[in-house]
């Protein structure tokens, strides 16, 4: 039974390195070596790349994806600089952080991941993939 | 020249739904039927014609080059998308949950993409800011909109944009959001 209360992000980045170091493409998170971790999603996506559609913010949405002063709660552009980071000390972290990396790590490399996502497609099921494919 | 975004809405009962068109662009130039002409609301089912985005544009988009992007690989930058086309974009939209649960469907609007852009080119002249999505975040990684705070609170830490974030990661954030 995890009991975590406030969400830390950092303690979810410390589980994985950034890459890759230099050019500006895909960012990864990569699972870090020798650290227990969930298992990666088994599938790999490699066909996503045009996949890709608008998504434009109407007038009713704004509070979602703005702060009052008018900037956007998270990036809507690439950018050219990216946080990458390799080797997070566990030291860097807070009290509270340490405390959710030691609990995952106690049992998370028996965490599916898939599994995990699937939960979603509990809640929210969706029409097959493939069954739409074939429609074209 | 039309580079007006097509529009499509999550509505699929069709009446009123609403075009938001970002540059103003007229809807009705190059004529898809003349019947809309001067309506700013039409339904749905009345978008029969969608186009492919005329030659030139592609070409020109080769000298162009939307130059602030260079810092983008090239195999970011000439990857145009699959849905140029309204209709096609709105056949998996029909398909695919893009909401969460009691959102409601007027907060964002989802366009097709013209055949000059590419996922990492920005808001230059727009007037209503946007963002790209992948469909498979949706259809195979049951990403939601709005986001939630873990969600953003990652993009923003690593600054990132959705598309940035190679959907392998997201894999691990939609695992790991259900722990937090």
């Amino acid at each position: 039974m995890i009991v975590i209360s406030t969400p830390s992000l950092q303690s979810f980045l410390y589980f994985y390195d950034t890459r890759p170091k230099n050019p500006t493409t895909w960012l990864s998170l990569i699972s870090r070596p020798g650290i227990s971790r969930p298992k990666a999603f088994t599938q790999s996506f490699k066909h996503f790349k045009d996949d890709f559609f608008k998504v434009v913010v109407k007038e009713l949405g704004r509070s979602y994806f703005y702060i009052n002063d008018g900037n956007t709660k998270f990036p809507f552009n690439w950018t050219d600089n990216p946080w990458r980071y390799k080797d997070m000390k566990r030291e860097r972290l807070s009290l509270a952080d340490r405390e959710v990396v030691e609990t995952l790590m106690k049992f998370n490399d028996r965490l599916p991941t898939k599994g995990l996502v699937r939960v979603y497609n509990l809640i929210h099921p969706i029409v097959d993939i493939e069954g739409i494919i074939l429609y074209f | 020249m039309s580079s007006a975004s097509d529009n499509v809405t999550l509505s699929s009962s069709g009446s009123g739904s609403e075009w938001s068109g970002g540059d103003g662009s007229s809807r009705s130039d190059g004529g898809s039927g003349g019947q809309t002409v001067g309506m700013g609301r039409i339904p749905m089912e009345t978008v029969s014609e969608v186009r492919e985005d005329p030659l030139e544009e592609i070409a020109e988009s080769n000298w162009s080059a939307k130059a602030g992007y260079k810092y983008v690989t090239e195999d970011v930058q000439t990857q145009h998308s699959f849905f140029k086309w309204s209709r096609l974009l709105k056949s998996w939209l029909n398909c695919i949950p893009i909401l969460e649960r009691n959102i409601s469907r007027d907060i964002v609007a989802l366009e097709r993409v013209s055949g000059v852009d590419c996922v990492c080119h920005g808001q230059e002249g727009t007037t209503e800011g946007f963002f790209y999505m992948y469909m498979c975040q949706f259809s195979q990684l049951h990403v939601r909109l709005p986001f939630d705070d873990f969600t953003m609170g990652v993009l923003r830490l690593l600054k990132v944009t959705p598309t940035h974030l190679h959907p392998n990661s997201w894999a691990y954030l939609q695992a790991l959001r259900v722990l937090y």
